[in-house]
């Protein structure tokens, strides 16, 4: 991989005050690049920070430190006014669609402001390109004299795609874009961004926390826990030969819809998602693989075979 | 589609009789007053009868203590109070509107200080800023519309605040942000018609409010000034036990259209609040 990455993201840190000056490290020195073309899938429980991570990237929220570079341009530095003509390139879909579509718009309307505020088009040449984006993401050109409340969920979350698409992005953040949908239109969904990932050499940062979903979408994918990242690889390699013990976990806590699997020795963590804790590595008091030395030493992400890494001491003696 | 929300929402309106009730009374006063040079034919201003005169057939509701005809008064007094409060609501919305989006759109700095004004302007005795104001300024129409437009701001201010500071965490906002649209339109385009039912609602009671202020200030003599009716001074003429004992048709009738304006305005404005949210089935 010698071409510069088209998303990297370096040391990304991001803390919340809640009450009472409450820290919650929401995102901790989370680093990443995705290449052209590629999809990277980032997944973890909820509340891990991944969708901190996504809103991020788009800039909804401000790093505390770290580096966000789109394209070799350094997008986290840049002003909001700065940014505006930029934003066009990468662009987010949200996971609860019914709320990401204004109630007293039109169709037609939601799809053809972004275009026109970027001016990609003349006027004349909105209404065929609000039709050929409706179609792209399958949906009926006529659709879009309609207001967002007489779409299924499924339909909504195609129009959002279609609002994205019309700025014709490089980048598409996906943050659980199918986690609010019925199984069978999950299906629908996924196989339309796949679909289009083909056809318009999109790429995808696609965040989740359906572990299926993301095998299905990612070439290279990401394990994240209290804000870091645990491991990273290529998704089948994670699936077939995870290094972490937590990722081991995660996978082993799907649900499996075959009955020979059920029975099976699986791993499983103890406890709940819980605060940091004092010293050593984050899952110390949950993992079932830990030893004396994990509540010393906090573990650093690194590569173990080539392009997969983990963050986890004890992550040699564990492969298997 | 447009056309059915309309009806979906006139359905939900129609529920509330007394509010129906209410609206037709409220466009046949209104009509009444618009038309008045043609349902009577005397001026407000000058003598036209006796002195104090009980109601008879030339003048159905008697004369003031100067001679002039109280229904033909009644009538200007209703337009120029209709038109104080309704003036006076248009600049104290559009105040609330601009200051609540500002302050519920760009927070921090601008947003404390705007709150405090609220806050400010809320807590001061307003009747005694209105009667600093109207004793600062000359007293009559303009100066009475501008202080109540300015007085009345600060509960729309607040409302829009609220809603703003909610809507803009919603998705579809976020969404206008992430594809780099401008604050201006998300503002204008994407939340303001997003808060505008619950103004339209509080601004019918922002609309009752003023009609009975400058009924107040009128009465206490800093509204709208004399020869020119308005609601209050009419009543102002009942000042004496005399009047208000023995020739009760020199103030009945301008109370009742003060309770009846504001009691009407008040019903509207509560079916429309039921009528705007659509998980009141009609």
């Amino acid at each position: 991989m010698t071409e510069t990455p088209l998303l990297e993201v370096h040391n990304l840190t991001k803390t919340f005050f809640g009450r009472h000056h409450r820290k919650l490290l929401a995102v901790d020195n989370v680093s990443f690049a995705i290449h052209r073309g590629e999809s990277f899938g980032l997944v973890g429980e909820s509340g891990c920070g991944k969708s901190t991570v996504a809103r991020l990237i788009m800039g909804l929220e401000q790093p505390d430190s770290g580096e966000i570079i789109l394209n070799g341009q350094h997008i986290h530095t840049m002003s909001e006014r700065a940014l505006r003509p930029l934003r066009m390139h990468y662009q987010m879909v949200f996971q609860d669609a019914a709320s990401s579509l204004n109630p007293r718009r039109r169709i037609a309307e939601i799809l053809a402001d972004p275009i026109r505020q970027h001016h990609l088009l003349p006027e004349a040449q909105i209404p065929d390109r609000v039709a050929e984006i409706l179609e792209t993401v399958g949906l009926q050109p006529d659709m879009a004299s309609r207001y967002p409340h007489e779409f299924s969920g499924g339909q909504k979350q195609r129009i959002c795609i279609a609002r994205a698409l019309g700025l014709q992005p490089d980048l598409l953040v996906l943050d659980e874009p199918v986690s609010a949908l019925d199984v069978s239109i999950q299906a629908q969904i996924l196989n339309l961004l796949r679909d289009l990932q083909q056809r318009l050499h999109l790429t995808y940062l696609f965040i989740g926390h359906g572990l299926g979903a993301v095998r299905y979408i990612s070439d290279r994918m990401a394990v994240m826990y209290l804000g870091r990242i645990l491991e990273t690889g290529p998704s089948e390699t994670l699936f077939t030969h995870c290094l972490h013990p937590y990722t081991l976990a995660l996978l082993d806590a799907s649900p499996s819809a075959r009955y020979a699997d059920r029975n099976r020795n699986r791993v499983i963590l103890r406890g709940e998602i819980e605060s940091l804790p004092a010293s050593g590595c984050p899952l110390l008091h949950r993992c079932p693989a830990a030893a004396d030395a994990c509540a010393h030493q906090l573990p650093v992400l690194h590569e173990i075979t080539p392009g997969h890494s983990a963050s986890c001491t004890r992550a040699e003696l564990l492969r298997r | 589609m447009q056309t059915s929300a309309l009806q979906a929402f006139l359905g939900r309106f129609r529920r509330h009789r007394m509010a129906v009730i209410c609206l037709y009374l409220l466009v046949c006063m209104v009509a009444a007053c618009l038309l008045g040079p043609f349902l009577s034919p005397y001026s407000p201003t000058t003598k036209s009868g006796g002195f104090s005169a009980p109601p008879d057939a030339q003048h159905i509701l008697g004369t003031d203590k100067i001679g002039r005809d109280l229904f033909t008064r009644l009538l200007h007094a209703t337009r120029i109070s209709l038109a104080v409060g309704l003036l006076a609501t248009l600049i104290s919305t559009f105040i609330g509107i601009f200051l609540g989006l500002v302050s519920g759109y760009f927070g921090g700095l601008a947003d404390r200080l705007l709150m405090s004004l609220t806050d400010m302007v809320m807590s001061f005795p307003y009747i005694l800023l209105i009667l600093v104001a109207a004793a600062i300024f000359e007293p009559g129409f303009t100066s009475m519309v501008l202080i109540l437009g300015f007085v009345n701001w600060p509960g729309v201010a607040r409302l829009v605040r609220g809603n703003v500071l909610s809507l803009r965490n919603t998705n579809f906002i976020q969404n206008d942000r992430t594809a780099g649209m401008k604050p201006a339109y998300i503002l204008f385009r994407e939340i303001l018609p997003n808060t505008m039912a619950p103004v339209l609602v509080y601004a019918t009671s922002v609309f009752a409010l003023s009609i009975l202020d400058e009924a107040a200030l009128s009465y206490l003599g800093m509204g709208v000034q004399p020869p020119s009716p308005s609601l209050g001074n009419l009543l102002s003429g009942a000042e004496s036990l005399s009047v208000l004992t023995g020739k009760p048709w020199m103030w009945i009738p301008a109370g009742s259209v003060i309770i009846l304006l504001v009691v009407c305005i008040n019903f509207i404005g509560d079916a429309m609040r039921d009528a705007m949210d659509p998980r009141n089935l009609a």
